[in-house]
């Protein structure tokens, strides 16, 4: 059986309804900054955008709460 | 009802303002705010109000209407000192003695940001109200901070990756 992998300080998006995240994907520009869904209702941002992703999505009208860990 | 907004209200020059705070037993030479802060400030004095008013020209009345609504504003703003305590940004200022705030869903979500809590806010709000907060406001403001919750950025998350669900499960 193969090691469970460990992987630290990932950028990482999550949402409570997962069709939130599935509008995030519908607009192009949003969705360049997001590297692989994880599942429904989380993803991984591309490393180094989280910042445009945040600024993308205030100005789709979104107010993500913004974490460090 | 006080207005906590004074976009609409019409704006009064210094050159009305100047004269009616002659009448009024002011100063000539004093700035349009001074002016306002000044027949404000006469406008606790019923006494005055009463011996003045009756010599007002319409202009004037309209003037003093619009002072007096705007007293109301500096004095019954319920946004003004709560915004001024949580450290929210200013939209609007006004004059160079009383200052409006304006509460909008960014500077609420840059005052949740910063580490100010709804209830925190809420609370601030009331206490420098002289009126209870309508409900409406409470309301709006809390669905603000909801939608915060909506979505949460980690800049620095913590991921392990299990092979198959089966061994993620015996992790356990």
């Amino acid at each position: 059986m193969k090691e469970p992998i460990l992987h630290a300080n990932l950028p990482l998006i999550e949402v409570t309804d997962p069709i939130a995240l599935d509008n995030l994907y519908a607009d192009p520009r949003a969705a360049q900054y997001l590297l692989t869904r994880l599942g429904p209702t989380a993803a991984v941002v591309a490393p180094g955008e989280i910042d445009n992703l945040l600024a993308r999505m205030l100005k789709l009208g979104h107010t993500p709460k913004v974490l460090e860990s | 009802m006080p207005r906590y907004f004074d976009n609409d209200l019409p704006r009064v020059g210094a050159d009305k303002l100047k004269p009616m705070v002659k009448i009024w037993g002011g100063r000539y030479k004093m700035s349009k705010y001074d002016c306002i802060d000044f027949i404000v400030a006469a406008l606790k004095d019923p006494a005055r109000v009463q011996a003045a008013v009756t010599r007002l020209e319409p202009w004037e009345r309209n003037a003093l209407a619009l002072i007096k609504r705007m007293g109301g504003i500096i004095q019954n703003s319920a946004l003004k000192i709560g915004i001024l305590a949580s450290g929210l940004h200013p939209r609007r200022t006004y004059g160079c003695h009383t200052a409006l705030y304006r509460l909008t869903r960014e500077s609420v979500y840059r005052g949740l940001e910063g580490g100010t809590t709804i209830s925190d806010l809420l609370d601030r709000l009331q206490h420098g109200s002289q009126i209870e907060l309508p409900q409406n406001v409470i309301v709006e403001l809390r669905e603000w901070a909801s939608l915060r919750e909506r979505f949460t950025l980690r800049r620095g998350a913590h991921i392990l990756e299990f092979s198959s669900a089966s061994q993620e499960s015996d992790s356990h």
